[in-house]
């Protein structure tokens, strides 16, 4: 069996299945739905391996499409960037004082 | 291209002394409320004005098109590339019985393709993608018929920086160049061709789409609107007197477009810096460190000549706002979908990235850009019930919102206007 992520990022696999949104639109509305609680247990466990992550993306040429199990890494350092919002900023999922407006993301 | 500034704030030190027509009283909130003035403003505004519905880059190929759901015309809208590459704009209509033309699933679903003709599905007639009936079918049952006087209803339709514009007014005689106006010509050199990374949201919003664009018509209100997002930068910039960091280099108005340019210093790490923003190296501003571009701006960019220069915002009539960074451009559109509500859409047009690393940058910088705007939003659906509760008449607009008050003015005059021709047409006929 193949595996999710590059070998030295094992410990993160757990998250690739919540977290490992390609899609930018699905990736804000997974924020927005989850609990400060559920996004800061993801930011707490990738943000510290977030350097060594963009790093090793970095390896590949952009030009060509990435291997699965990076390009999985790839969207979790996305979904960081989402969720970072909410932890760093806002202290909350959604942005404060929007209600429950959203932009949809189209691309 | 010389570097004297090309724009200076007049010695009283108010903008509004440089534009003494415009007046400074309160303003009137009726364009923002009045359903009937929302009629009119359809009619006098959105229906006698070139418009921006995209890029020529969504029509790259002939038989390339793309419609466009437009309620404030009360139409959908068709663009084509024609076999001769040129770009032509429909009603999205077939004229047989009537039937929606390009459409697949859900007839209120924008879409776009590629098509070697236009096909009608009720009863199979086709046209050329100039509009031109090639054969209706069931030619044996055909009545009175002149295939000629029977085509896909065309809309005037010009580009100007590889934006596609739209003029539902038969007789406009104005190219959309001309009508963009001098500030176009300052435009003029900059490199719209592209290729792009392409970025794009949306939204329908519960507020006029004067009010949304209103927002984006100062900086001032950064410190407040903004404490969230901006913390502690924004006490730094909070204060009673002329403050480098909020307000504008410059406001220009010309016709009836309008255009600020605001402060800015190069995209790096401050002592405000994010910990996402250091992981990324970047910043609501674009990537950091990026080395600015060789090439001179055009001469309409940066009109004050500031080393300290982050942004240009030109705010195009009626509802097109183009603004410029050192990411690139972004586009506002705002369409209306009834007195008290629009949507907008906001396309953002970067650099493509190079390396994965690049693309994380932008994905930081255009993740952080939506959520501002949804900031900037967040006073807006809750401020357009208090104006329809009419407690209020007039709002107040200082010299800082001068772009506000142009806004309105034009709209307002505008509409005005047009009832006035529309009035002398009608007693013209009477009379006649
Ligand atoms: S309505 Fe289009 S072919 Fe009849
Ligand atoms: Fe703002």
């Amino acid at each position: 069996m193949t595996s999710k992520l590059p070998q030295q990022f094992r410990e993160l696999e757990c998250w690739v299945e919540e977290w490992g949104i390609e899609d930018g639109h699905q990736r804000y509305v997974k924020r927005v739905n989850s609990t400060m609680e559920q996004l800061k247990a993801f930011y707490n466990d990738m943000f510290p391996r977030g350097k060594e992550a963009i790093e090793y993306i970095n390896q590949f040429d952009y030009s060509e499409p990435l291997p699965e199990d990076a390009a999985n890494l790839r969207n979790l350092v996305y979904s960081l960037i989402t969720v970072a919002l909410a932890v760093e900023v806002w202290r909350q999922p959604r942005v404060k004082h929007s209600a429950n407006t959203i932009l949809t993301r189209i691309c | 291209m010389s570097d004297d500034p090309i724009v200076k704030k007049p010695e009283s030190g108010f903008w509004h002394d440089a534009y003494p027509e415009l007046g400074r009283g309160p303003i009137s909130l009726e364009d923002s409320v009045c359903p009937e003035f929302y009629e009119k403003e359809k009619e006098h505004v959105f229906r006698k004005n070139w418009l921006c519905v995209g890029r020529v880059e969504q029509v790259p190929k002939k038989g390339s098109y793309f419609t466009r759901e437009l309620a404030i015309l009360d139409t959908s809208v068709l663009v084509v590339r024609g076999k001769d590459d040129v770009i032509r704009a429909f009603h999205n209509v077939c004229p047989h019985r009537g039937n929606k033309l390009v459409w697949q699933d859900d007839p209120f679903k924008e879409m776009e393709g590629n098509a070697p003709l236009l096909y009608c599905r009720f009863h199979g007639w086709r046209f050329n993608l100039d509009g031109s009936l090639i054969k209706p079918s069931r030619a044996d049952l055909l009545l009175d018929f002149d295939g000629s006087k029977c085509s896909v209803p065309a809309i005037q339709c010009d580009t100007w920086g590889g934006f596609v514009f739209i003029n539902m007014d038969p007789d406009n005689k104005q190219t959309v160049r001309d009508f963009l106006g001098e500030f176009a010509d300052g435009l003029e050199g900059y490199d719209f061709d592209g290729p792009h990374q392409v970025y794009k949201f949306k939204a329908e919003l519960q507020c006029n789409w004067k009010i949304f664009m209103d927002g984006f018509a100062e900086s001032y209100h950064g410190p407040y609107l903004h404490a969230n997002s901006f913390g502690a930068l924004t006490e730094v910039a909070k204060m009673d007197a002329a403050n480098p960091y909020t307000d504008a280099l410059a406001y220009q108005l010309s016709g009836p477009h309008r255009m600020f340019s605001f402060y800015g210093e190069p995209s790096k790490e401050t002592p405000f810096s994010r910990p996402i923003e250091k992981l990324t190296e970047s910043s609501p501003a674009g990537p950091w460190n990026k080395k600015p571009s060789d090439k001179p701006l055009p001469k309409g960019l940066n009109p004050t000549r500031s080393d300290k220069y982050g942004f240009d915002s030109f705010q195009f009539f009626p509802n097109f706002v183009l603004i410029f960074s050192s990411s690139g451009f972004t586009t506002h559109l705002h369409w209306p979908t009834g007195p008290h509500s629009h949507i907008i859409e906001v396309d953002m047009y970067f650099k493509p990235p190079t390396t994965h690393k690049e693309r994380i940058s932008q994905e930081l910088t255009v993740s952080f850009l939506n959520d501002i705007v949804l900031e900037d939003a967040s006073p807006l659906e809750g401020m357009q019930a208090m104006l329809n509760s009419r407690a209020l008449t007039h709002f107040h607009a200082n010299d800082e919102e001068i772009l506000v008050r142009h806004l309105h003015k034009v709209v307002q005059d505008t509409v005005e206007e047009g009832e006035k021709e529309k009035n002398k047409n009608i007693i013209a006929k009477q009379g006649g």
